[in-house]
């Protein structure tokens, strides 16, 4: 998957690295946040009326 | 299609179980590690609080009941309690130990999101440890290290020690209240019940996390009792 979207991107090889590079990062950190929302219902840290 | 399906479910399941490994894992790994500086800071933290020395005001709760001894009439000499300066909102300012649960951690100042990634954390407005009314602190109980995982196992009488600058308050955990009471004795309420931080006479230590383990949908309340510390013979009229 990884190698089709690599080779649908246009530009030089450094800028599509660049790129793929970029989505990583922002795709890592989405998942985080996701991570910490729905970690949330499972323990939101026991405050009351907070 | 039947391809792109598999790799969904491949997908959705490696996502799953990352979860699952960063919440039962990763959490705990940055808690220990917040936990190492935070204990690493109080001693310097303790010589620099500011201790004052200030005349004793007892909580009045109109109506309630409590097991303290009243405090001493207004014709006798005014008593005096140490206090201590409060601490910077995400920051250590004492350790709380439960000998009954294997716990010994070092506690924050609130109850933000991050401060309790950290460790449990003291409620912003509510007495400190130690001084007359109703210290409030929560603590995860099943994610970043679960601090309160275990609160559930304690018993009226077990021990509570809340080591801050002004030295060790001893609290023993009392019988929860009838109108918070499950059918296996322990303290359920819900998230917006606002009368556990509420103000009591004496001085106690509310502990609050969340209930069941694994979910936020409700919130198990431990209350004790101050019972020896520095400001204890001046609160409980000894």
């Amino acid at each position: 998957m990884i190698k089709a979207l690599y080779q649908w991107m246009p530009g030089p090889p450094a800028a599509r690295i660049a790129m793929l590079s970029i989505m990583a990062v922002v795709i890592l950190a989405l998942v985080i946040w996701s991570y910490e929302v729905l970690g949330d219902f499972l323990d939101s840290g026991g405050t009351v009326g907070e | 299609m039947i391809r792109g399906t598999g790799w969904t479910f491949i997908w959705l399941g490696m996502y799953l179980m990352g979860f699952v490994a960063y919440q039962l894992w990763f959490t705990n790994f940055l808690t220990a590690r917040d936990q190492s500086a935070l204990a690493a800071g109080l001693d310097e933290h303790f010589q620099e609080v500011v201790v004052e020395e200030v005349e004793y005001t007892p909580v009045f709760v109109p109506g309630a009941t409590t097991t303290t001894v009243p405090a001493a009439g207004p014709e006798s000499v005014p008593k005096i309690l140490l206090q201590e300066s409060a601490s910077e909102v995400g920051e250590a300012f004492g350790t709380l130990r439960i000998a009954a649960i294997e716990l010994d951690v070092a506690m924050v100042e609130g109850v933000r999101r991050r401060d309790l990634k950290k460790g449990p954390g003291h409620l912003s407005g509510s007495p400190l440890p130690g001084q007359p009314g109703n210290a409030v602190v929560s603590g995860h109980r099943t994610t970043y290290g679960a601090p309160f995982g275990d609160i559930g196992e304690l018993v009226p009488g077990d021990r509570i020690e809340v080591e801050t600058a002004l030295g060790v308050h001893v609290y023993e955990v009392r019988e929860p209240p009838d109108r918070c009471r499950d059918e296996e004795g322990l303290c359920v309420v819900k998230p917006t019940d606002l009368w556990v931080t509420e103000p009591l006479e004496g001085a106690w230590l509310t502990l609050t996390t969340c209930h069941p383990k694994f979910s936020a949908r409700q919130r198990l309340i431990v209350f004790a009792e101050l019972v020896a510390g520095p400001n204890a013979e001046v609160i409980l009229g000894l």
